[in-house]
């Protein structure tokens, strides 16, 4: 599988770690009256459709730049690769 | 022009005959010269067999080389490149090929038919393990494994293209010419050592000159181009995703030569232009499997391109208009329902019987059921080939190709050149390639009808190289297989090395007409990389033995290995275990002595393992704060703190001391079997949960080589080293202080007062560059103190002797409250893990707690894994209390030690349990202690 | 005392093949500089400054008076510096005034320079990158056979590959191990 960093190019998968679903991004906020029941679908509940999916692969022999790649989980065709981090805004 | 060059002989044995063949041969085409019928005996009834193709869709000639000792089984005769001094044996026949006493089996085969180890061979019980299936496994197999290690070296290797041709006939070469003259990038990769596909075979013009010639100037041109690479005897066995191929290459078939003998390739592809071509079927008809009976094209291929007869009286059996290119002195044509009945000649054929009646005298029977291309690497990402009615044959699914795949040539069902060439350009236009007219050539049509089976009683062989027959199929579905991959599973059709490229679509076609479906709603088994054979050593290419994975020294190893060391494998990382002195009877003497040694006085150990990460940012104090449950943000400069760190489920994930050196910087430790996870953890942390914290984070395991200098002498003997105006009094350096400083006359080193050990301890780092220097400078300078080297079991009794939790206790199912350390999580913060931590299941009463074990009868051993048991309770699971986690000798004690989890293991000290070994079958009484064994005030830390 | 001596990790290899030569490289430090949050206009004149040129762009490096620099990621380079000067980190840190955080990382590293006329023919079954195509001023990291590289392309037929030092050895004999297949040995 090739990863087409935003910055490097397309690499081989073999580069990068697999976390999981992108929504391990938006850690729930600890302080909530709901903060257990949040967290435990945060860390548990998935949709996981067959179809384009948001995931998270850390491209630990290259630049340990987190990605988020947007991926169809059938046909494997990856239709985006952001930066995780310039996703919340703060680079560009 | 000629392929053949008499002018270079090159002997060969088979099965112990010598012969002579060609430069320019394979072993099938130098056997057929020598005359040589009989080449092998089929898997199950182990009938007698001859060459039946030509190249590697052969299913019957497949031989054993040998050399040097070892033998590599299952090589097709059609696919080795003949070489002097090439030693090749038959398989399956013994004693001999000639004379098999497994051809009894033949005339079993009413009781041997498809699945009869289903429902033979089934009583006595017992008689199946020991007697029945070892016979059958004797019997059964084809080649012979030879027990002694490969003496070839594989090599794996990455290629980049722009385009990637895949087959060297015309549709192939003119494809790559078209792709080189506009400048791309192109691969060339030929399964073949000779460029040219089915011009090899055919009698065809091209510019009204031999084609060959064509071919040849073809490949001169492509040879010339900077940009155009072609790799010879190179199959692509895999079509994966995103434009990766994987393909073979074979560099020679010769055993134990001084380079790789194959390649193993990873092509990198924006586009690829598959022109693999067109494998011919044969028809099944009954005795269709004896020597002399081949396929039509093959028997082209060996008069053509190899310049000898398969036989004097060539019959010609065929649906097609194809084949009638085939030289041959009897036309059976199916289309004017003109059939073969059945052959006679076992071990060489005879004649053939028609069904007219008449009895022809035939040495040879050219085959055409028509043509099957090679759709196979269109379908490796699940597509299915789509039938086509008219040319009678499986086409690639246009629908669903692969990314940027094109389909040319016969591989695409144009079976006659000038579709060939109309199928270059059009792909080339599609390209960009701007290609040139097709050049003039051959008008041919392809007329084809449908015809698969000559029904009749006698057996009619469908897949040759597993023994599969059109009864076979047809009891398959009378048994209720009637799904094609049930058929293929429970006949095994297409399932031998072969993997069907002769016989699959016969047998889908009478499994049909069993059923009563058409072709298309039979449908076909999913196809699967590889296309042909990939030997295991090519996947591993140079990765085995010591060179599986990589070895990982600390900067001690040198040192180590001169004081002799016994190693052990951690991970990659090669650590001392001990280091066993002469006169030391095993390893418990060593380790003893180390500990009584290091506790006693002084021991040195390399910690330079355990993994380091450099942490520098205004918010480094708050992104620690948010990673550890305790705090760090306002940790002094110059000090220490042991820090544990949770997963966001609340599982204790990893634990180490982190150090502060100013405001903006800190060095956190991690253990050496967590190194990278936490790195990935923190830099997890940093992008996508913190990303507004300005920290930053790189691996500093390796920049520093970092020794344990531990016991009562250790302060003394590091004054020795580390230069005198940097004070290491306990005053000025007490317990859990850090400090940058100098050592050995101003080489700059780091120093942590930490101990893992309970002794009073430190650890000194330096740039690794100075690691050997100063591990020898550290053992010279503790002579005086009769200072040892300890390894990683001396360091683990230590740390268990102290009620240290390691890697054991920090197994991925306890928490903070399980190790004893739930006061230790911070109330006031946030940190990764505290909220899940809270769950009911993980804070009940009865949680299992980490305390320590000794023996009731101290000469008892404990032994790691023991679960407790209560005294009075049945030493069954369900009564479960828990587990021993960690077990040592204390030399200090004299008696064994433990830790293990209990269910509300803080409440019981003192309670009296049974440690039962369920894998040992033993169980002996503990009781419950504090885990802190030796020192258990910690006076010696703080001395 | 006198100082403590200091040891390269592959102890100065070094060995010619028929168009390849193998050479380690070890008279440089490295150091890691991570640009502090929002100081990336200050960081890049102050590096203007210090070496002459604006700071790498992604998967390449610059060439300076005394060394090179190396994108590693984003605001995040490796500065190389010939010579020996074990505390580079700290003069860096002073250089860039509180706008970058210095790490020294040259022990972290061993460094072979694979060079010649069939340099490439070694790389292909090496180095998973494209880097026959790829500029001079070329620079990325990978793996190869499991283990960690930097590659950094010199000229059109030399390379620098950075393998972490604990393995180094591995990676030596890896290197070796391909190129005797493809070529003969004369020293």
């Amino acid at each position: 599988m090739i990863i087409n960093h935003p910055l490097l190019g397309p690499r081989d998968a073999s580069e990068f770690v697999y976390l999981g679903d992108a929504s391990l991004m938006n850690r729930p906020n600890p302080k909530s009256e709901t903060a257990a029941e949040d967290f435990h679908a945060y860390m548990y509940l998935r949709d996981n459709p067959p179809g384009e999916h948001r995931e998270l692969w850390f491209h630990e022999q290259g630049d340990r730049s987190w990605l988020i790649v947007t991926r169809n989980t059938l046909t494997h065709e990856i239709t985006k690769v952001e930066l995780a981090r310039s996703s919340k805004g703060l680079i560009t | 022009m000629s392929l053949i060059n008499k002018n270079i002989p090159l002997s060969f044995t088979f099965d112990g005959k010598s012969y002579f063949g060609f430069e320019g041969d394979t072993l099938a085409s130098a056997l057929i010269r020598n005359k040589v019928r009989l080449v092998g005996r089929s898997f199950k009834y182990h009938r007698p067999r001859g060459i039946m193709g030509a190249g590697s869709e052969e299913p019957n000639a497949l031989v054993e080389i040998h050399a040097d000792g070892v033998c590599e089984p299952n090589r097709r005769a059609t696919t080795i490149k003949l070489f002097d001094g090439l030693s090749a044996k038959s398989q399956n026949g013994s004693p001999s090929l000639g004379f098999d006493v497994l051809a009894i089996n033949d005339w079993l085969s009413p009781f041997l038919s498809t699945g009869f180890y289903y429902k033979t061979f089934m009583w006595p019980k017992a008689f199946w393990e020991k007697v029945y299936e070892p016979a059958i496994r004797r019997a059964a197999g084809l080649g012979k494994i030879i027990q002694k290690p490969d003496p070839d070296s594989y090599d794996k290797g990455f290629l980049h293209c722009d385009v990637l041709v895949i087959g060297g006939g015309p549709a192939g070469l003119q494809a790559a010419l078209d792709a080189g003259r506009v400048g791309k990038r192109v691969i060339l990769a030929n399964d073949d050592f000779v460029l040219g596909g089915r011009l090899l075979s055919d009698p065809i013009l091209i510019n009204d000159k031999p084609s060959i010639e064509w071919a040849q100037n073809v490949e001169a041109e492509l040879r010339s181009m900077d940009n155009v690479r072609i790799l010879e005897r190179t199959t692509v066995y895999g079509a994966y995703d995103h434009g990766i191929f994987g393909a073979l290459e074979t560099k020679t078939d010769e055993i134990g030569g001084s380079g790789a003998r194959m390649v193993l390739w990873k092509i990198y592809s924006k586009a690829s232009i598959l022109a693999a071509g067109a494998t011919e079927r044969p028809i099944a008809f009954a005795n269709n499997d004896r020597p002399g009976i081949m396929l039509a094209s093959a028997v082209r291929t060996y008069q053509k391109r190899f310049e000898v007869d398969p036989g004097v009286n060539i019959a010609l059996f065929s649906n097609n208009n194809n084949a009638l290119s085939t030289l041959h002195k009897v036309l059976i044509d199916a289309r004017e329902n003109e059939f073969v009945i059945d052959t006679q000649g076992r071990k060489s054929l005879k004649s053939i019987r028609l069904n007219d009646g008449r009895n022809i005298k035939a040495d040879c029977l050219a085959v055409s059921g028509g043509w099957n291309p090679n759709v196979h690497l269109t379908c490796h990402q699940r597509s299915r080939p789509v039938w086509d009615e008219k040319k009678s044959c499986f086409l690639p699914n246009i629908n669903s190709l692969p990314k940027n795949m094109h389909v040319i040539g016969a591989a695409n069902g144009n079976f006659t050149m000038s579709e060939v060439f109309e199928s270059v350009r059009l792909t080339g236009k599609a390209l960009g390639h701007k290609p040139a007219d097709s050049p003039p050539t051959d008008s041919e049509t392809y007329e084809v009808t449908a015809f698969w089976h000559v029904k009749g009683k006698k057996r009619a062989w469908v897949d040759y190289q597993n023994d599969v027959t059109a009864k076979d199929i047809t009891l398959a579905h009378q048994e209720g297989f009637s799904s094609v991959e049930h058929v293929k599973r429970y006949t095994t059709l297409g399932m031998a090395t072969d993997q069907g490229r002769t016989s699959n679509v016969i047998g889908l076609a009478i499994l049909a007409d069993a059923t009563g479906q058409t072709i298309p709603e039979t449908g076909t088994t999913i196809f699967r990389p590889p296309f042909t054979p990939v030997p295991i050593g090519a996947f591993a290419g140079p990765h085995k033995e010591q060179h599986f994975k990589p070895t990982r020294l600390t900067p001690s190893h040198k040192y180590a290995e001169e004081s002799g060391a016994t190693f052990v494998e951690t991970g990659y990382w090669k650590r001392s275990q001990w280091f066993a002195k002469e006169g030391e009877q095993g390893w418990r003497d060593s380790v003893d002595r180390e500990v009584i040694t290091t506790r006693g006085s002084v021991g040195i150990c390399d910690v330079s393992t355990l993994g380091k990460i450099d942490i520098q940012g205004k918010d480094a104090g708050a992104f620690l704060n948010k990673v550890y449950v305790n705090s760090f943000k306002l940790l002094k400069p110059s000090k220490c703190r042991y820090g544990l760190m949770l997963r966001e489920d609340g599982i204790a994930m990893d634990d180490g001391t982190s150090a502060r050196f100013s405001d903006t910087h800190y060095v956190m430790t991690t253990t050496t079997a967590n190194a990278g996870t936490v790195f990935r953890h923190l830099e997890f942390a940093r992008q996508c949960l913190f990303p507004e914290m300005d920290v930053h984070l790189i691996s500093t395991t390796e920049q520093w080589a970092q020794y344990s200098v531990a016991g009562p002498n250790a302060r003394k003997l590091l004054q020795k080293i580390v230069d005198p105006e940097h004070d290491i009094s306990n005053e000025a350096f007490p317990y859990m202080a850090c400090g940058q400083v100098t050592v050995c006359g101003g080489t700059r080193a780091r120093i942590f007062r930490l101990s893992f050990s309970g002794e009073l301890a430190y650890e000194i780092a330096v740039p690794t560059r100075y690691g050997d220097a100063l591990i020898r400078k550290l053992m010279n300078a503790g002579e005086e103190f009769g200072v040892c080297m300890y390894g990683t079991e001396a360091l683990g009794v230590m740390r268990i002797e102290k009620g240290h939790a390691a890697g054991n206790e920090l197994n991925g199912q306890t928490t903070a409250g399980h190790l004893g350390l739930g006061g230790f999580v911070s109330k006031k913060k946030d940190c990764i893990g505290k909220v899940l931590s809270q769950r009911e299941g993980l804070i009940a009463d009865d949680a299992l707690r980490l305390v320590g074990f000794v023996a009731v009868d101290p000469s008892d051993q404990i032994t790691n894994g023991a679960h407790f048991i209560n005294i009075g309770d049945d030493r069954i699971a369900t009564n479960d209390q828990g587990y021993m986690s960690s077990v040592a000798y204390s030399p200090e004690l004299g008696h064994y030690v433990g830790l293990g989890f209990l269910k509300s293991g803080a409440n019981r000290k003192g309670d009296e349990l049974w440690a039962v070994d369920f894998v040992r079958n033993h169980h002996i009484k503990v009781r419950v202690v504090s885990p802190h064994f030796v020192d258990p005030d910690g006076e010696r830390l703080r001395g | 005392m006198a100082n403590l001596t200091l040891q390269s990790p592959l102890s100065g290899h070094s060995r010619k093949y028929l168009g390849i030569t193998l050479r380690e490289m070890s008279d440089f430090e490295i150091v890691s500089i991570a640009v502090v949050n929002g100081e990336e206009t200050n960081f890049g004149k102050m590096f203007k400054k210090a070496f002459d040129a604006a700071p790498p762009s992604p998967a390449t490096f610059s060439q300076t008076k005394t060394g090179k620099v190396l994108w590693t990621g984003q605001s995040q380079y490796f500065l190389f510096q010939d010579g020996q000067d074990d505390r580079l980190d700290e003069a860096l840190a002073k250089t860039f005034e509180g706008k970058a955080y210095t790490t020294l990382q040259t022990d972290g590293w061993a460094a072979v320079e694979v060079a010649g006329s069939r340099v490439h023919d070694l790389l292909e079954r090496f180095i998973p990158l494209d880097i026959s195509h790829a500029k001079i001023g070329f620079g990325a990291r990978t793996t190869a056979h499991h283990m960690s590289v930097l590659v950094m392309k010199t000229s059109e037929d030399t390379y620098e590959l950075l393998t972490p030092r604990s393995s180094s050895k591995t990676f030596l004999e890896a290197l070796e191990h391909v190129t005797g297949h493809i070529s003969r040995a004369r020293t």
